[in-house]
């Protein structure tokens, strides 16, 4: 096939190929994202917390290793 | 063959590690010639791909990466690091803190220390300040941090019906339970709780309180695996009382009848400890000499100077016509029951070998006041008499301990009292049953009808960590909360009271069941709070303990301390043993008619009873004798697998009465003809998701009305099943390379030993390799501390602590059964076992091995990104985020000590089991968690070396070898491990490197490596 076909072909190919990101990124909340807050859940119900047990004593003998 | 390197000894020694290499099996063979196993590569066939052109290829991947990158906003996210807002006191970042509490594997009741590092627990190790088990614990307690991140835990009280299970709350539970106790109690109906052993006082007092209010409620302690029969014994032959405790450490002479003392008989590391003194090879004191008489091999068995085969069931003649040959010859005033064998016609008989028993009674009559015979606990109550006669026969009662004996709080249930219960529950008579985190469904013999009965109690409830066999059955299931999350007080020896205390709040909506108990009398359902039985406890202590202490300090100062030390002592010596009662022996029955099969049940070494069988990593530790994982099996001798025609993985059909189950084969050197030998605790139906139908379950073939005991049946009938099923086991995984010849251990020296008399003779007579070798690497010069370990043979009992240890240290993950069959098992230390001998009668030895952190290193020359190096202190180090797959740096490792990550076997494992959160938490984060396509193996705890570097620096002091405890040391409850600096002259590892007994494997290869193992000796008869 002469090369020039192929070129047109390679550019017909990202030609699409960018058109279709450039619509996903439109699509996607991606941008919006930008003015939205930046609060997010970041403690919920289900999720398993690690507290300390305050009333627990804590050994402070010296010499252990590890 | 001959042995360069044991020839002083003039014996030939045969090792081998199974009967394929025994017998010259090529399989065996094959498998040494390939570091990896066969399919380890059948992923990556090439053939195999796909023939996508490379532009296509190379089109499709930049239109893929186009797309994530697109829509995945945050794929490297693995959730959000925030900083503490208000950092909790008792929390530093990247300090770590200890908490001294104990552990409730077993009913021995261990001191612990809980590591935590940011509130999480990550690493439990032993309490130095408990006088008991002194800084050590067993494998179960090394792997207890990982139940308390079981997903497979219950997170709330959950309602049962056919229906479906559904969540409920905690006040529906209470209100319900109130009501319903309250209506049994008035109408006269039993409350039977289901507990197993109660060791603790404070506990004690809330059954009791409980009683109080529902006068009808009654406990029923039982435990598959415990003292009962051996204290009835003592109960005839001296008076009420418990089995006193054994100074094993002043024992010359030990003989033990089926008593596994040293993996899980008693205190088992206690007893370890103590037996070890008996067995330094570096002090190299006077040696104790062991005799074990068994039906299989057992890590007792493994330790023994010599071991005689018997059956279980023959033990009762055994020991009789021990004491008739011993009586005979002392002229002792207690005689064997008339009609006794002599013991000459007992050894023809069960073909036994007559020198090794001729020694044993030898050393028995020369060592008298200083030997002790013991019994197994799952012998039957008359060995326990003979035997206890016995000791006293020979004075060996002066080895009974009299600074402490058991406690045991609450008595268990006897088999009358079960089967009572069970008519009751038949009748209508038990309105509640409360399961007090106990599984009795799976764990009795199911001709107690417990199963049926418990459909007929109205009211049924289990509280349980993690469901199981019986809460699928019962109303309710409620979660209480882990060990770690629980407070407690035990007393499991006169004079010792250990605390638990909770280390962080539940993870869950799970209260203490003692708690929930204490809400429950109290009759008010708003009565449980957080710390209803922390106060409980603490107004206990101040009533009861801090009293009788007398103390000079208040009581908050005293509690707090106790807190801290984890332990409160007061000195309290057992009661002086009442006398023998000779007539004891008169009421032995003679043993039952034996067929020729004896079938033994008897406890594994890692799951317990069936209770941590879905904890992962204790299924793939390595069994100590036949280094299986995932299963149980039927040990059987070589001749009676011959006269089936049984080989390995067959399948066997054990039937008793009328109860028969199927088995693969194990064919185990070492085990008495006839015996077929089952461990229990497999083959569960509920036991989560890694638990659940692993193994067989052997705990159907029990009877509370066996005619010897419910682990003892000598009318067992063996017959060859259909079908195959694949053990897996790592023995002949990682074996050294040597040539083919089966006895290449002894001309490599893996293995060097010999015997305590010619040691004493010739100090020298290893004869250990002199010769300056060439080597083209530069050897390396140490100016600053040089680490390096040394390990004891003598001392070293292959419990497997270490390995468990060093798992939780470093991360290491469980790769499940089928990779493990791959060869791909990835604990970076591994406790090899050698036979030598025959099959019938083999000599085993135990040989820790792990990365030796070779001077000249064979691994580091041939990566070619230099993953792989050596640091300035004598470390072979590894560097994670260079490596890159190549494998070449394993292949050249003669000592096979290196893993690598074929998957990420998190996510492999189990479709991911060990991603779900929380076991992420469980995570030691001063060691990196590797992924996949990355080689690992043993650092030398290089994170406990960086500590302690930094520790040094801050408080302006040099780094000393001793400040520094590798996982391994630290867990090894026989001290066979030392660690520390080569370079200090002073140093215990020094004086290893230079002791006539250490010794270096492979030596010959000059990879300079920097384990010095002390050989084995033996402490057996000159003429032997």
């Amino acid at each position: 096939m002469p090369e020039t076909t192929k070129t047109l072909q390679r550019r017909k190919f990202f030609g699409k190929l960018g058109k279709g990101l450039t619509g996903l990124l439109l699509l996607s909340a991606f941008p919006v994202k930008f003015f939205q807050s930046e609060k997010k859940e970041i403690a919920s119900e289900k999720k398993i917390r690690i507290i300390e047990h305050p009333l627990a004593v804590k050994r402070n003998k010296k010499g252990l290793r590890g | 063959m001959n042995n360069s390197k044991n020839e002083s000894s003039g014996k030939d020694y045969n090792y081998w590690r199974s009967l394929k290499e025994l017998n010259n099996n090529p399989e065996a063979f094959d498998q040494k010639a390939n570091e990896f196993m066969k399919g380890v590569t059948d992923d990556f066939e090439i053939s195999g791909m796909s023939p996508v052109s490379r532009r296509k290829f190379l089109a499709l991947l930049s239109a893929s990466v186009a797309f994530a990158a697109s829509s995945c906003t945050n794929y490297h996210s693995h959730g959000e690091i925030i900083p503490y807002n208000k950092k909790p006191e008792e929390v530093t970042p990247g300090i770590p803190n200890l908490y001294a509490s104990t552990c409730t594997g077993c009913s021995n009741a261990c001191g612990i220390l809980i590591k935590t590092r940011e509130g999480r627990p990550i690493k439990v190790d032993g309490n130095p300040d408990h006088p008991v088990n002194k800084g050590k614990i067993c494998a179960i307690g090394q792997a207890s941090v990982i139940n308390l991140y079981d997903p497979n835990r219950l997170k709330t009280p959950v309602a049962i019906s056919q229906e479906g299970n559904s969540s409920i709350n905690w006040k529906t539970v209470d209100e319900g339970m109130i009501a319903e106790l309250e209506k049994a109690s008035s109408s006269g109906k039993q409350i039977a709780i289901i507990s197993g052993r109660i060791s603790s006082p404070s506990e004690k007092m809330v059954l009791d309180n409980f009683i109080a209010k529902y006068p009808t409620a009654r406990v029923y302690s039982y435990e598959l695996f415990e003292n009962g029969v051996r204290n009835a014994a003592w109960n005839r032959s001296y008076a009420p009382g418990s089995f006193p405790l054994i100074q094993w450490d002043q024992a010359k002479v030990i003989v033990s009848l089926e008593g596994d003392f040293l993996a899980n008989e008693g205190h088992a590391i206690e007893n370890i400890q103590m037996f070890s003194k008996g067995r330094d090879g570096f002090l190299n004191k006077d040696f104790n000499r062991l005799y074990v008489v068994e039906a299989t091999m057992t890590p007792t068995g493994m330790a023994a100077d010599y071991r005689l085969r018997l059956k279980p069931d023959r033990q009762l003649d055994f020991v009789l016509s021990l004491m008739n040959e011993i009586g005979e010859r002392t002229k002792s005033s207690i005689k064997a029951p008339s009609g006794t064998s002599s013991l000459k016609d007992f050894v023809k008989n069960e073909n036994m070998l007559a020198g090794t028993v001729e020694h044993l009674v030898q050393d028995l009559i020369d060592n008298r006041g200083s030997a002790i015979v013991y019994a197994g606990s799952l012998l039957p109550e008359d060995v326990h008499v003979a035997v206890n006669a016995l000791n006293e026969m020979l004075g060996n009662t002066r080895l009974y301990r009299t600074d402490q004996a058991e406690v045991l709080q609450i008595p268990f249930a006897q088999k009358q009292d079960l089967e009572n219960l069970v008519g009751e529950m038949n009748k209508g008579n038990v309105q509640v049953i409360i399961h007090y985190d106990t599984n009795p469904i799976f764990d009795l013999p199911q001709d107690y009808g417990y199963a049926d009965a418990l459909k007929k109690v109205p009211f049924s409830i289990a509280m349980l960590e993690q469901e199981n066999e019986t809460s699928a059955l019962c109303r309710y299931a409620l979660p209480i909360s882990h060990d770690f999350e629980s407070w407690g007080d035990f007393n499991t020896r006169m004079g010792i009271f250990s605390l638990r205390q909770p280390v962080i709040y539940p993870l869950y909506s799970t209260r203490q069941k003692e708690a929930i108990l204490l809400s429950w009398a109290s009759g008010d359902s708003k009565f449980y709070k957080d710390t209803v039985y922390h106060d409980f406890i603490m107004n206990n202590w101040e009533k009861g303990l801090f009293a009788s202490a007398k103390s000079p300090l208040d009581f908050r100062t005293f509690w707090l301390t106790a807190l801290e030390n984890g332990v409160v002592v007061l000195p309290e010596n057992a009661p002086a043993p009442a006398g023998f009662k000779a007539a004891s022996l008169s009421e032995i029955k003679p043993p039952s008619k034996a067929g020729r099969y004896t079938l033994y049940l008897k406890g594994n070494y890692s799951i317990g009873d069936g209770r941590y069988a879905n904890n992962g990593f204790l299924q793939e530790l390595p069994h100590p004798v036949t280094k299986v994982v995932w299963d149980n099996y039927a040990f059987i001798s070589p001749k009676t697998a011959e006269e089936f025609g049984l080989e390995m993985n067959d399948m066997v059909e054990v039937k008793v009465g009328s109860r028969k189950q199927e088995f693969p084969v194990f064919i185990q050197p070492g085990t008495a003809d006839g015996a077929v030998v089952v461990e229990l605790g497999y083959g569960r139906r509920k036991a989560g998701e890694v638990g659940t139908g692993t193994g067989v379950n052997a705990n159907i073939l029990m009877s509370k009305d066996a005619p010897v005991t419910p682990f003892i049946y000598n009318d067992a009938q063996i017959r060859k099943a259909s079908g195959a099923y694949k053990l897996v086991t790592t023995q002949e995984q990682h074996t050294i390379e040597d040539t083919r010849a089966k006895d290449a251990h002894k001309r490599r020296g893996i293995i060097r030993e010999g015997t305590v008399d010619e040691y004493k003779k010739n100090p020298g007579f290893l004869e250990k390799e002199e010769r300056e070798k060439i080597s083209m690497n530069k050897n390396p010069e140490y100016l600053g501390v040089k680490w390096a370990m040394g390990i004891d043979l003598n001392k070293c009992v292959g419990c497997n602590a270490c390995v468990t240890a060093c798992d939780i240290e470093n991360n290491v993950p469980v790769v499940g059964k089928e990779q493990v069959d791959k060869g791909r098992i990835m604990h970076w230390f591994r406790v090899d076992r050698y036979y030598s001998g025959t099959a019938e009668d083999p000599v085993s030895y135990t040989q820790p091995m792990l990365c030796q952190h070779c001077d000249t290193a064979p691994c580091e020359n041939v990566c070619p990104v230099a993953a792989t190096t050596h640091s300035p202190d004598g470390l072979n180090q590894m560097v994670y985020n260079r490596c890159v797959g190549t494998r070449y740096c394993s292949n050249n490792c003669p000592y096979k000590v290196r893993r690598f990550n074929f998957f990420n076997f998190r996510d492999h494992f189990a479709d991911g089991y060990y991603l779900q959160e929380p076991v992420e938490m469980v995570y030691n984060p001063e060691v990196t968690v590797r992924s996949r396509g990355v080689m690992e193996k043993c650092t030398f705890c290089v994170q406990r070396i960086m500590q302690a570097r930094e520790n040094a620096i801050e408080e302006n002091r040099e780094l000393k070898g001793s400040d520094v405890q590798t996982a391994c040391q630290q867990a090894c409850p026989s001290e066979a491990i030392v660690f520390g600096d080569a370079n200090d002259p002073d140093s215990i590892i020094s004086k290893f490197r230079a002791h006539n007994l250490g010794y270096h494997v492979l030596v010959d290869l000059n990879t300079r490596p920097n384990i010095t193992y002390l050989a084995k000796l033996r402490n057996i008869h000159p003429e032997v």
